[in-house]
């Protein structure tokens, strides 16, 4: 076994005259997936592929004025690795690890999973129905949309709307975590992503727009559900006119990008980004108050979650083996919490919490409804929404936005927004109603104050 | 110089690979394998702390690909199975069958497999598996500490990253072998005045060693005094500018414009508008643009793809006129167009597509203090962060953190940061009207198609005047 081979040969370097490896955590991944690659509705591509690979991270401890300190080293141990190879590159990783000496903190013991992560709905399929179930449920919108089509106007010519192009990767992935405190556990987990392009044409000929999802189960109404809501676009962005010049217009962001916004608060919250001052947040302080600000209109709660349904980054455990457990980081504005890896909160001298994969944001004040009852500019697909982890600053061009002028609501495309939630965090607004994103369960929309907005037609 | 070995693992089983390709050969209309063993090192330092692990390039591993009537599949795993070649052929086979037996498969023309022995050997100056860690560890956090105040500069950290790159591909008739290095280094700086904070950085790249930390240092003065001038910085009106993007945004310009708009994998799918304008004018006459491998070394270059096609060097763009695209084989074979050796993949489990490899516009005649000169009210933009294509319809996104003002030829000395630039492609091209006789290719970070599939690409070239909207 490699475990054994690896720890045999961390026994020969401790037997050694150089540097000892005081302690070790283990990471052996197995990944077994499946890959099919769509143009239209033909086989591009069909891909098997087996992965397998073993993380060493080596923590050799040393004293520097009376003090204890660590250093760590990380390597890839790969299952062809011989013997002999092996041991020299965890001889390579010790010796690296003695030349780091910094705080000094302790690895995480046994202990049992907080949360029970349930089984997948893919445990139950066979490998053919894992991929067609995919498959079927991220096509079957296409067909739909083109019968309604068809039944509202049984004489009409339907405009080309399909999907162009389609990515389904399905993976299970089997992960053994040991440490030399003597943690220890298995994980399982089913891994999906599938990325994909759906078209239209148009007057001035074809249009499209691309996405992607993760999932973890076959929820066929969630991976319906993003191939439908795209290809509707797509035909809008087939009838989108050049976004003008639009001044002192709230912008409505949703999705992805909403969730984009709430990472920051989350991200910002963290041990690591409070230990090497990337973060101006401070425990106990509103850090939804913006300098120059009178009040936070719609007061935020922020939770670190290790499991949301349908999510694949679900997990009981952290990267360092630490069991989670869901917990507040930030209420009514107030940062609560800190969460993250565990080093940084010995160093801070914070409670440790662990590093979680996924978080979830509370409800706001405003209805869908009433928050698009206004006029707002709503873009729903830019070509790649950026938002910086540290200032805040976010930007991006616009590939289909709604444009409600309080009376008539058109899709737009061209332009560009930019703004920084640093300076808008008092003012924005989120929905009431919640879906799940990437890696969180948070609000649908959030409205934003005062975004600049930069038109397409003046061109 | 320090010549790059091939990987003795590789090395090692180039005779049981021969052997599985014989036994496969009967079996199918074309087979191959890839095998890729990508070590590496990298180096943190970070504020109270000091880090090594390897980089998220090293990989070891093989893909075989088959052709059998059309159908064209892969299987990849991470060591060869089964112990004598005969049941390593059988048990790969075996793979391959079940992947064929799939239905609605599309069919492509024959995979060529002409005859081509060769090697290549790259070298660097300074080999940082042979380094002391603790002297790469202290000259890192050394830059950093320069960096930070702890007035202005709140927060720095730097990173180094060595990846010792060797891939073997072995046909019926092709055996090819290529090891080579590149590095990569940062320094990100934080400043704060506030609550308003404001990053920015300073990458080098290539394919050198540890020498190239040399050229980090020389950085850290100016990376200062821009972390000071971003705390006063403004944010645009929206508008249409006269801009000057420096090397790194026009790289990108041609990255995102004609290098993502041309990946002849896009063409087959139908999802690129290049297609109808192959022979026509997209660009002005002082437009010229390549992409290659070969020609040139920066990241991006090597002998050979991840499909066993020999590097070349594309050129796109001749005086504004677009000429072709660049090509992975089953879309080049299916078009029937060159192979252009850029079918790349992110480590042996992932699909090849059609990639960028080396992407650049051509240096112009004019001096960039005369383009400065020149401009009436616009903006010199640097730092970019990211940039995106829109291959259908050809739209362009381009972010960055440093804009500069310009009026009547001058700079003001204000400073804007971020600034999102956007415009319609053939507009930007167009309006080209300055191009600079310098040139310059940077290949830190890596690409992605879409939001994945990550490969190491340089772009750059000269500085050009165009037009574009800020906001």
């Amino acid at each position: 076994m490699m475990k054994d081979t690896i720890i045999a040969a961390i026994g020969k370097i401790n037997s050694g005259k150089g540097p000892k490896v005081a302690d070790w955590r283990l990471i052996g991944t197995e990944i077994s997936r499946g890959e099919r690659y769509f143009i239209k509705t033909g086989t591009e591509l069909s891909r098997t592929v087996e992965e397998t690979r073993y993380s060493l991270t080596v923590y050799v401890d040393a004293e520097v004025s009376g003090k204890k300190v660590r250093g760590d080293a990380t390597v890839t141990i790969q299952p062809s690795h011989g013997e002999a190879e092996i041991e020299a590159k965890i001889l390579q990783a010790v010796f690296a690890a003695s030349k780091s000496k910094n705080a000094w903190f302790d690895l995480p013991g046994p202990s049992a999973p907080k949360v029970v992560l349930p089984a997948s709905g893919f445990d139950g399929l066979d490998g053919q129905d894992r991929m067609k179930s995919v498959r079927d449920a991220l096509y079957a919108p296409e067909a739909e949309i083109a019968a309604a089509a068809a039944a509202a106007e049984p004489n009409a010519t339907a405009g080309l709307l399909r999907v162009n192009a389609l990515e389904i990767f399905l993976s299970r992935e089997d992960k053994v975590f040991s440490n030399s405190k003597g943690q220890e556990f298995r994980t399982s987990a089913w891994r999906g992503y599938s990325e994909f392009v759906v078209e239209a044409d148009s007057r001035k000929g074809m249009v499209e727009l691309f996405d992607d999802i993760e999932f973890s189960d076959p929820d066929a109404g969630r991976l319906s559900e993003a191939t439908r809501s795209r290809l509707v676009q797509v035909r809008d962005r087939a009838l989108a006119a050049s976004m003008g010049a639009l001044k002192d217009l709230p912008v409505i962001l949703s999705g992805r990008e909403a969730e984009e916004v709430f990472a920051w608060f989350f991200g910002n919250s963290t041990t690591s980004a409070i230990f090497t001052k990337s973060s101006s947040f401070v425990q106990g302080a509103n850090v939804q108050q913006a300098e120059g600000s009178e009040k936070v209109e719609d007061p935020l709660d922020l939770w670190a979650e290790p499991f949301i349904q349908g999510l694949p980054a679900s997990s009981a455990f952290d990267a360092d083996g630490f069991p989670l457990e869901r917990c507040a980081v930030i209420e009514g504005g107030y940062l609560k919490t800190l969460v993250g890896a565990i080093r940084y909160a010995d160093w801070l001298g914070v409670e440790r919490k662990g590093s979680f994969p996924l978080f979830s944001v509370s409800p706001g004040s405003m209805s869908m409804a009433d928050m698009l009852a206004k006029p707002h500019l709503a873009p729903v697909m830019f070509s790649d929404f950026r938002l910086d982890s540290v200032t805040g600053d976010f930007g991006a061009e616009i590939r289909l936005a709604y444009w409600f002028d309080g009376k008539k609501r058109v899709p737009v495309t061209g332009g560009s927004i930019s703004g920084s939630v640093s300076e808008l965090r008092s003012t924005m607004r989120r929905s009431s109603e919640r879906a799940l994103a990437s890696r969180s369960l948070c609000p649908k929309a959030l409205l934003l104050k005062s975004v600049s907005i930069t038109g397409a037609a003046f061109l | 110089m320090i010549q790059r070995p091939h990987s003795i693992f590789l090395a090692g089983e180039k005779p049981r690979l021969v052997e599985i390709i014989q036994n496969l050969a009967p079996e199918f209309d074309y087979i191959s394998v890839l095998g890729t063993d990508d070590r590496g090192l990298s180096y943190y330092a970070t504020p109270g702390e000091t880090r090594t692990a390897e980089p998220m390039w090293v990989q070891r591993g093989f893909v075989f690909r088959a052709q059998d009537e059309g159908k064209v599949v892969e299987y990849a795993c991470p060591l060869l199975p089964g112990k004598e070649p005969a049941e390593s052929a059988a048990i790969v086979s075996k793979e391959l069958r079940k992947l064929l037996d799939g239905e609605n498969a599309l069919r492509y023309p024959p995979i060529p497999d002409e005859a081509l022995v060769e090697e290549f050997h790259g070298s660097i100056e300074e080999d940082p598996f042979a380094a002391d860690p603790e002297a790469v560890l202290s000259r890192l956090a050394a830059i950093r500490e320069k960096l930070t105040d702890g007035k202005i500069v709140v927060m720095a950290q730097s990173r180094y990253e060595f990846v010792d790159v060797s891939r073997i591909f072995i046909s019926p008739r092709r055996s090819l072998f290529q090891s080579f290095a590149w590095s990569q280094a940062y320094l990100f700086g934080v400043a704060r005045k506030g609550q308003s904070s404001k990053m920015s950085y300073r990458p080098v790249s290539g394919r050198k060693g540890l020498e190239i930390l040399n050229e980090l240092e020389g950085k850290v003065p100016e990376l200062t005094a821009e972390l000071a001038s971003l705390l006063d910085a403004v944010r645009i009106e929206p508008g249409e500018y006269e801009v000057i993007l420096d090397s790194d945004m026009t790289g990108t310009l041609a990255h995102e414009a004609f290098g993502h708009g041309v990946e002849t994998d896009m063409f087959l799918k139908g999802r690129a508008k290049a297609v109808e304008y192959l022979g026509k004018r997209v660009g002005s006459d002082l437009v010229t643009m390549y992409d290659g491998a070969d020609g040139v070394d920066q990241c991006g270059s090597f002998l050979f793809d991840d499909e066993g096609t020999k590097a070349t060097k594309t050129k796109i763009i001749d005086k504004g006129i677009l000429l072709g695209g660049i090509s992975d084989a089953l879309s080049a074979l299916t078009l029937g167009i060159p192979l252009t050796g850029n079918g790349r993949r992110e480590a042996f489990s992932h699909k090849a597509y059609a990639r960028m490899t080396n992407t650049y516009f051509a240096p112009g005649s004019s001096k960039l203090q005369d383009m400065i000169s020149s401009v009436k009210k616009g903006w010199m933009l640097s730092r970019l962060t990211s940039g995106m294509e829109d291959p259908r319809n050809w739209g362009i996104q381009l972010l960055c953190l440093v804009g500069r003002e310009i009026v009547d030829g001058k700079f003001t000395g204000k400073v804007a940061s971020p600034v999102v630039c956007s415009g319609y492609v053939p507009d930007v091209l167009q309006a080209i009207d300055m191009v600079s006789d310098d040139f310059e290719l940077a290949g830190s970070g890596a690409c992605g198609k879409g939001h994945k599939e990550l490969a190491k690409v340089s772009s750059g070239g000269p500085c050009v005047r165009t037009k574009m909207r800020l906001g």
